[in-house]
């Protein structure tokens, strides 16, 4: 179990689903502003700021008790390093139109809130994400979104190596 | 920060984490390794809980603190339109072959918000069979009792119940 840390007082971005999604096993977003910025070489051209960067801890399931087995890891390296995503930078505007707040219904599928802008949507799209835009504006009044709306009650725990793939599902 | 809230926006990042991870990527990495597991121990669903917004509107009481929420005018009916928002997502959910369970709004009290179950959760059993009469426990209500067998993980109440639940082991 992986418990995110975030240091960061930033009301509009008070849950992690309000800055940090995934849409597969390889493939999530997060807000631009709490990661590193590369070129294309991988050579960092933007460093975020060290007060915005969240932080792990690693906790294992150990004879019934979850015991810390790592802390403080960097949430970007963690994701990026440790569970092999890529991360989608999202615009601090995309994310205050609740772009990152989608519910992922099987991998590189989602349902997402429209008002966000095209560059968004190229760049899922460019990512092979099949996005099913949601009218959401009146809900979005009382400050939630698709992800929020829903609660996962029951799951199934699969085993399987980490270069499999598996089918649909959702959480 | 009190320790209190500091144990309680450590629940809540724990509990968003594993709500947000869709279906493949429930992952346990092993201690110390810096990679993935040989395994990957993978948590799915088709299944969630809504609850559907039928007094949704402006909460006042979080107004204070919640600089984003949107105050209606007087004339506007964002319930009506809010539900037919909600029942567009339930439909679309469907057709894509997810089981949704749908709750109503709890109607004895102002519920402005219940629409967003996200971020509360619960998944032990104390709260079920062996609840006092009353249907509180640590004065949180289980709601409602009847619907959920005893063991089975489902959101309930508040985060705060789950931080009673931490303290007491």
């Amino acid at each position: 179990m992986a418990v995110v840390k975030d240091s960061w007082k930033n009301q509009d971005q008070m849950h992690l689903d309000t800055y940090f999604n995934i849409i597969d096993k390889d493939l999530a977003v997060i807000v631009e502003e709490r990661i590193d910025q590369r070129d294309a070489s991988g050579r960092v051209v933007k460093a975020a700021d060290p007060a915005k960067r969240s932080l792990v801890d690693l906790y294992e399931l150990q004879g019934g008790n979850y015991v810390k087995t790592a802390s403080n890891i960097p949430f970007q390296r963690f994701v990026e390093q440790d569970l092999k995503m890529r991360l989608i930078p999202v615009s601090n505007a995309d994310q205050l139109k609740y772009g990152i707040n989608f519910l992922a219904v099987k991998g590189r599928q989602i349902l997402a809130i429209d008002g966000v802008s095209d560059a968004y949507k190229k760049r899922l799209a460019d990512a092979g994400v099949d996005v099913v835009w949601m009218d959401f504006h009146n809900l979005t009044g009382g400050y939630g979104a698709a992800h929020c709306t829903t609660q996962a009650i029951r799951g199934e725990m699969l085993y399987q190596s980490s270069n499999q793939h598996s089918g649909g599902g959702m959480l | 920060m009190t320790v209190f809230s500091r144990l309680l926006q450590l629940a809540l990042a724990v509990l968003l984490l594993c709500s947000t991870l869709p279906a493949h990527a429930v992952d346990v990495v092993r201690a110390g390794s810096g990679s993935q597991a040989a395994y990957r121990e993978q948590q799915t669903t088709s299944t969630v809980l809504m609850v559907s917004p039928d007094d949704f509107g402006f909460n006042a009481e979080t107004a204070g603190s919640n600089l984003f929420q949107n105050r209606p005018d007087a004339s506007s009916s964002p319930q009506k339109q809010a539900l037919k928002e909600f029942d567009a997502m339930v439909t679309t959910l469907r057709d894509a072959g997810i089981r949704v369970i749908r709750l109503p709004s709890r109607m004895d009290a102002r519920t402005p918000d219940a629409v967003f179950p996200n971020n509360w959760f619960s998944l032990h059993p104390r709260c079920i069979p062996s609840a006092p009469a009353s249907g509180y426990w640590w004065g949180i209500r289980c709601w409602p009792p009847t619907v959920v067998p005893s063991g089975v993980l489902i959101s309930l109440s508040a985060s705060l119940q789950l931080m009673a639940w931490w303290y007491i082991g």
